[in-house]
């Protein structure tokens, strides 16, 4: 269900060098999954997404142009917040995202969280996915990214900016690392329970897009009334 | 306490416009830094007012502010050390301090990276720099909703925190379980 399996990861550090080369970096990817994103959106009357963040105002623009709402909510924008007022490196994330999302159930068509939960602890990360299930709306899609690779390592944060439908550039966000989890296929479906994989592609970047699509709540057996049944006796 | 200042002493700082898609910012309105009578008004940092504020010149913002602010046709600026906690109507406004309410421009809003807005945004033209902290709804009074045949939203129709919420409409109800059978079409790849 979730393509090829991954392997038990390692937590690797990376040397104050390769920091500075992290921090400083930026590069252009492609998007597979980002136009039938597009085109799913378009087709609904009157989409709402949530972007998770990190929130970048084209990428507003885009789902906004698409005829979308949007609502922003920056969750690891604290984080960021907490790394560059204290400076530290190799930070983990803590307690940002055992909230509750602040909104009603089945609220949006989509979620654009983009690699936020590889930098979520997995404790965190399951319920955060079980709450997002349940502000979404039936059928509704979430666009996230996670890593392939096989080593744990920390890492700064990504922006990601949509360039156009298959375009996305990502930058990183200051020199701060948190540690980025490494997800393997059995623990994506146990997390994402209640959803089902709409598609998944590997990048040469060893980023796997993924489209996750809530499943539709299951068909009610349909009774017959008594009065029914007689009158077809007769 | 209404300190009067030169425009270009006052003009918001120039901040990093975001690239990417439909980043390519419009061009700020050259009446953002000076009003129609040449010259900008400044709340200074010590200010604190609580209450409705209303006025017909472009204004600065360096202090606090709680309640309302109202400047129709004119640009308001929230600065550095600005902190508001009040709805805001205007016709630009320029967030690189703090503001917790909502955003009613006629023109545009933009958040400069040093920006923090924490409420919805409705106007037709959004700048959100890299770096900004922006967390609500935005509403464009424009674009793709307008090109599709269904109808127009009411504002009601947006999404609001729980502790605000009102119950869900019934247009929207009956919408979602009209299309629960076939909410999309077919996906391309499974």
């Amino acid at each position: 269900m979730f393509g090829p399996i991954f392997r038990r990861s390692t937590i690797v550090d990376l040397d104050s060098r390769q920091a500075m080369t992290l921090a400083i970096e930026s590069r252009l990817q492609s998007s597979h999954v980002l136009p039938l994103l597009a085109r799913r959106l378009s087709l609904l009357p009157h989409p709402r997404v949530l972007d998770l963040g990190s929130v970048v105002g084209g990428n507003l623009q885009f789902f906004i142009d698409l005829g979308c709402k949007v609502t922003a909510d920056d969750l690891l924008k604290p984080v960021e917040t907490v790394l560059s007022q204290t400076g530290a490196l190799g930070t983990d994330w803590k307690g940002s995202s055992t909230k509750r999302l602040e909104y009603p159930d089945t609220s949006f068509d989509a979620v654009i969280a983009w690699d936020l939960f590889d930098f979520m602890p997995p404790a965190e990360a399951k319920p955060f996915a079980h709450d997002l299930l349940r502000v979404m709306k039936p059928g509704g899609i979430v666009l996230a990214y996670f890593t392939s690779r096989e080593t744990e390592r920390r890492e700064p944060h990504r922006r990601y900016r949509i360039q156009s439908q298959e375009k996305v550039e990502w930058i990183t966000v200051g020199a701060a690392r948190t540690l980025r989890h490494v997800y393997k296929n059995r623990e994506l479906e146990q997390m994402f329970d209640g959803f089902k994989t709409h598609t998944a592609f590997v990048l040469m970047n060893g980023t796997r897009e993924m489209l996750l699509e809530k499943r539709l709540p299951a068909a009610t057996p349909t009774i017959t009334p008594l009065v029914t049944a007689v009158r077809t006796n007769r | 306490m209404w300190d009067k200042k030169e425009g270009k002493d006052v003009a918001p700082g120039s901040f990093s416009t975001p690239t990417g898609y439909g980043s390519s910012p419009h061009p700020a309105p050259s009446s953002s830094t000076t009003s129609s009578s040449g010259r900008l008004v400044n709340i200074g940092q010590t200010i604190f007012i609580k209450g409705e504020l209303t006025g017909t010149e472009d204004l600065t913002i360096e202090g606090r502010v709680e309640g309302k602010i109202e400047l129709k046709d004119h640009n308001l600026t929230i600065g550095p050390n600005g902190k508001i906690k009040a709805d805001v109507f205007a016709k630009n406004i320029v967030i690189t301090g703090e503001l917790l309410g909502n955003a009613f421009a006629s023109e545009k809003v933009e958040i400069t990276n040093a920006g923090i807005l924490k409420g919805d945004i409705t106007s037709p033209r959004i700048v959100i720099a890299d770096g900004a902290q922006f967390k609500g709804s935005v509403d464009m009074d424009k674009g793709g909703s307008q090109s599709r045949n269904a109808p127009q939203p009411s504002r009601g129709d947006h999404v609001k925190p729980i502790q605000q919420a009102v119950p869900a409409d019934t247009s929207a109800q009956q919408k979602s379980t009209t299309t629960q059978t076939s909410p999309y079409y077919p996906a391309e790849k499974r």
